[in-house]
């Protein structure tokens, strides 16, 4: 059985995924290579005699390394040892796809030619000499609708073929002119090339790369002698012809793909109202744009609410009827440690979270549609002018407003932008916008300290801080630490398609599993560890005993059972105060009480807020726990009153602050970390925000202090 | 355009900070000091001015970048030099130092239909095939040949004597309104910016047509070949057209 490795390389839109979901069905998986953060897909077909794994690159306009994804894309290919590249191109748009073509042919790899949506290419006008095209290229041409899984048999089996060596390397070399080929023959004679490099690619590569300026390239050789030659090439390239080498030669290649396209494409043109175009003068449109994607937005959010609603109410149950299973046909008595865990640490935790599942999927279906229809572009496009307002581009405002549901499929969602630097300071902010889990903090807070009149003002002023946070801090973040990387909004506006369904599950899927995943391993392991530091080390003997004689005496009195039953719970909850206050957790709520109290809090609330940084919620039934009320909903009355009483409403301002403004939880580093690449920015948005967090609780309470309040 | 009146030295700022972006893609105020020779102190001072004007995007610290309107009005001054000098050199035939610094002086006060008809005149002898004159000195100019000056006034190529815009300097994509077309003169965009927007199939002589603009008036929507693209104003300003 012999392995053959594919890349699925060609243009963003050009229907790269519905050609391999077509292709690999739902045999799938997010292949993992170190480094990368741009998701490459693998999936295999296996055949008689070969197996085939497809791998699908990030989408791309050309091989020049300008943005990550170009990078990426080249370098897989090159250093992965691909097999085969299986060129996906837009036969609507096929002049522009034909320019990555032509630069693919020089990686001297064998190439299949996948003639995409050539059914809309053919009611547009366009009739295709597929023969004629095949031998112009050198390579076999397969025609194919993607989203309708036309022609997957026939790209098996040209993939079959050049499996068994049916190949031969003949591919036409572009004639750049007498003048450029001149200067390339000369260079090919003098540059000094280092042998890593000559092995990957071909000389005359090389050079018309870096007479292309190519970066990548000039870093490797633009040294030494070199530069001297290299300058004097382009001087006289640009003194022969007047223009830039590298214009020069792009323009070179542009006028040979004109010839391709002229020989084996007739386009008649079909003067037809374009369906995009109609769809684009409303939904576009300079008065209404605006207006309709607010509206959709509004939409999306209470669908993505509403409908998850009773599907979180029933895994919400769900768990509470395991955890009260559990709680009631296991004794006390037989391993209370590892009830306890289980109870406590394991299903707490990762209940939390998973809680959240069927709103992940149904924001995760949201956006797969938003995204498969191309009405994504047109967000950025309408948003473009108020993001780059604050140093960022028009796609960031969709993780932005996804934010306010979970800040953990927020920085999922920056994949979809384009630069790294913007999506590096989306995820930085992102969890400035209020998630829904800091909802019950400012539930449980706001009706204790405010009359009821400013009520909903004060938690739409909340929201409203995270948000002007959120616009400074990109501001400030991109004229900073993510400094110099800035790109320009350059943007194709695809054509309105209808998504498959199939697509849509494949999407929504992907990304769904890996949240689920993320529940299980990460958070499972660090809801472990927070459930040990609020257990251990447990009271000394000599405590439990003195509350287990105060029950006795309770029990063996003479009062009624309800006041018996009261009074048990009460020393039930004093007990498991004075178990949080000996554990490791109070003893660091004690230990930064100092620095807290510049805040106007005490050690209990910092035992509460190490405990919501497992998830922003836990916060509350923290609280219920070190005010020995049990483990308190945000509806708790008796905790309203404890909290009036031990703190004021300045106090209570700034724990809603410092609750939205610190990172929102574990899950969000996790994801950070995961997204980013690195536990670097995960570690910068952790001390980041938490430092932001005090700095601003510290100014609101020492001025309002002062000010009386 | 309406003629909004600079003076003679900001003029002259302008055509620096013009030639130093082409030269170097980022401009200080050093570098404006340097070449026109004057202090720093008086250099911001300009700038301010320029930026007051909307002519450049100007702060502290911060490279300088020239607007759309700024781009224009720099390449209306530097063709008029150039227009002169051509003037001197190629028709009057004068020494080329002399000629640049004349036209460096003379650039800022020639009316516009006076430049126009040196542009016709360079064009007109540029094209006579004979070249049938000559300067000889204490005698004047001399015509050699005097037949067949017919066709002299044909097509030039000399790209400084067109002026796409009927006399009004060159247009750029946001001067096309929107729903017409236009062709692709000249990419005048930073490197990375230029190479992705070539690649997308914006090269010279494309056909570009404007689609519309976003909600907020940027970005802009164009179509080349059968794809739409978005881009912001600030980089369509800089794409020179033509319209068909």
């Amino acid at each position: 059985m012999k392995d053959i490795r594919v890349a699925l390389v060609g243009n963003p839109n050009a229907g790269k995924s519905s050609i391999f979901n077509s292709l690999t069905g739902a045999k799938q998986k997010i292949a993992n290579y170190p480094g990368v953060t741009v998701d490459i897909k693998e999936g295999s077909i296996k055949q008689k005699d070969v197996n085939i794994v497809i791998y699908d690159l990030p989408g791309i306009y050309s091989l020049f390394s300008q943005s990550e994804e170009e990078v990426i894309a080249r370098d897989f290919i090159v250093t992965e040892k691909i097999d085969v590249i299986l060129n996906v191109i837009d036969v609507s748009n096929i002049d522009r796809n034909l320019n990555l073509t032509l630069q693919l042919m020089d990686l001297n790899i064998p190439m299949v030619a996948v003639l995409n949506m050539s059914d809309i290419a053919e009611s547009n006008g366009y009739s295709i000499d597929y023969h004629k095209l095949s031998s112009m290229l050198a390579m076999p041409t397969v025609k194919a609708v993607g989203s309708k899984g036309v022609g997957s048999g026939n790209i098996v089996l040209e993939l079959e073929r050049i499996a068994n060596g049916e190949w031969v390397n003949n591919y036409p070399r572009i004639d750049y002119g007498k003048d450029v080929e001149t200067e390339i023959e000369w260079l090919c004679n003098k540059l000094v090339v280092p042998l890593d490099i000559t092995t990957k690619y071909s000389k005359r590569y090389v050079i018309v790369k870096l007479l292309e300026d190519d970066e990548a390239m000039h870093e490797v050789l633009y040294v030494g002698k070199n530069i001297d030659l290299l300058n004097r090439s382009k001087d006289k390239i640009n003194s022969l012809t007047g223009d830039d080498s590298a214009v020069f030669i792009s323009y070179a290649r542009h006028g040979y793909i004109t010839g391709i396209v002229r020989e084996s494409v007739d386009k008649r043109v079909i003067d037809r109202i374009n369906v995009s175009d109609k769809l684009d003068k409303v939904l576009a449109n300079r008065v209404i744009g605006l207006p309709i994607f607010f509206g959709l937005m509004y939409l999306l959010f209470e669908m993505v609410f509403t409908i998850g609603d009773p599907f979180m109410g029933w895994i919400e149950t769900g768990f509470e009827i395991l955890s009260n299973a559990l709680h009631n046909n296991w004794n006390v008595e037989t391993l209370p440690l590892l009830r306890s865990l289980l109870i406590n640490g394991i299903i707490g935790g990762v209940g939390g979270v998973i809680v959240f599942l069927p709103n992940i999927i149904l924001l995760f279906f949201a956006i797969a549609l938003l995204e498969g229809t191309g009405y994504m572009a047109r967000v950025a496009f309408i948003m473009d002018k108020i993001m780059n307002k604050f140093g960022l581009q028009g796609k960031s405002i969709i993780p932005m407003l996804v934010g306010f549901g979970c800040t953990v499929p927020a920085i999922m969602a920056t994949r979809t932008l384009d630069s790294r630097r913007d999506r590096l300071i989306t995820m930085m902010v992102a969890p400035l916008v209020s998630c829904g889990a800091r909802l019950p903090i400012y539930a449980l807070i706001i009706p204790a300290f405010f009359a009821e009149d400013i009520q909903a003002a004060m938690l739409f002023l909340i929201y409203i801080i995270g948000i002007v946070l959120a616009i400074i801090f990109s501001k400030i973040l991109g004229s900073t630490i993510f400094k110099g990387e800035a790109r320009t909004f350059i943007m194709e506006m695809p054509p309105y398609r209808m998504p498959t369904f199939k697509g849509l599950l494949i999407h929504t899927w992907d990304r769904s599993y890996m949240y689920l995943r993320k529940a299980g391993t990460m958070i499972l392991a660090v809801s472990i560890a927070i459930w040990a530091m609020m257990t251990f080390p447990a009271l000394p003997v000599a405590e439990t005993d003195m509350y287990e004689r105060e029950r006795t005496v309770v029990v063996s009195s003479n009062i009624l059972e309800d006041e018996k039953e009261s009074q048990i719970l009460d020393i039930d909850n004093r007990e498991l105060e004075a178990g949080l206050v000996y554990s490791v957790a109070g003893r660091i709520g004690k230990a930064i009480e100092p620095p807290l109290s510049l805040l106007g809090f005490d050690w209990k609330i910092g035992v509460a807020l190490i405990g919501a940084f497992a998830a922003k919620e836990v916060f509350v039934a923290q609280l219920g726990i070190v005010y020995s009320i049990g483990e308190a909903t945000e509806e708790s009355q008796t905790l309203r009153e404890k909290l009036a009483y031990n703190y004021s409403p300045l106090v209570a301002l700034c724990i809603m602050l410092f609750a939205l403004i610190s990172t929102p939880c574990v899950a969000t580093m996790v994801v950070t970390a995961k997204e980013s690449g690195s536990w670097k920015y995960a570690a910068m948005q952790l001390v980041g925000l938490t430092l932001l967090a005090y700095i601003i609780s510290l100014i609101v309470y020492q001025v309002g202090t002062f000010l009386g309040y | 355009m309406k003629d909004e009146h600079l003076t003679q030295s900001l003029e002259d700022y302008l055509e620096a900070i013009y030639m130093i972006i082409k030269d170097k893609k980022v401009v200080k105020p050093k570098d404006i000091s340097l070449m026109l020779n004057v202090s720093q102190a008086s250099v911001t001072g300009a700038l301010r001015s320029l930026a007051i004007k909307k002519l450049i995007l100007y702060s502290p610290y911060e490279p300088i970048e020239l607007t759309s309107t700024g781009l224009r009005k720099a390449r209306e001054i530097l063709r008029r030099h150039e227009l002169l000098r051509t003037f001197f050199t190629k028709v009057l035939l004068v020494d080329h130092q002399i000629a640049d610094e004349t036209a460096c002086k003379m650039e800022h006060i020639i009316p516009k239909v006076i430049l126009e008809r040196l542009a016709q005149y360079i064009e007109y002898i540029e094209n006579c095939e004979h070249k049938s004159f000559e300067w000889i000195e204490k005698s004047g100019y001399k015509c050699i040949d005097r037949e067949g000056c017919e066709e002299c006034a044909m097509g030039s190529d000399n790209s400084v004597l067109k002026d796409s815009n009927g006399g009004e300097g060159s247009v750029s994509l946001l001067d096309i309104p929107v729903g017409k077309s236009c062709r692709v003169v000249e990419l005048d965009l930073d490197g990375s910016t230029q190479k992705r927007l070539v690649d997308m199939g914006l090269i010279k002589n494309a056909v570009v047509s404007v689609e519309r603009y976003a909600p907020l008036g940027d970005p802009i929507e164009i179509k080349i070949n059968n794809s739409c693209i978005a881009l912001r104003i600030k980089d369509a300003g800089k794409i020179v057209v033509e319209l068909i």
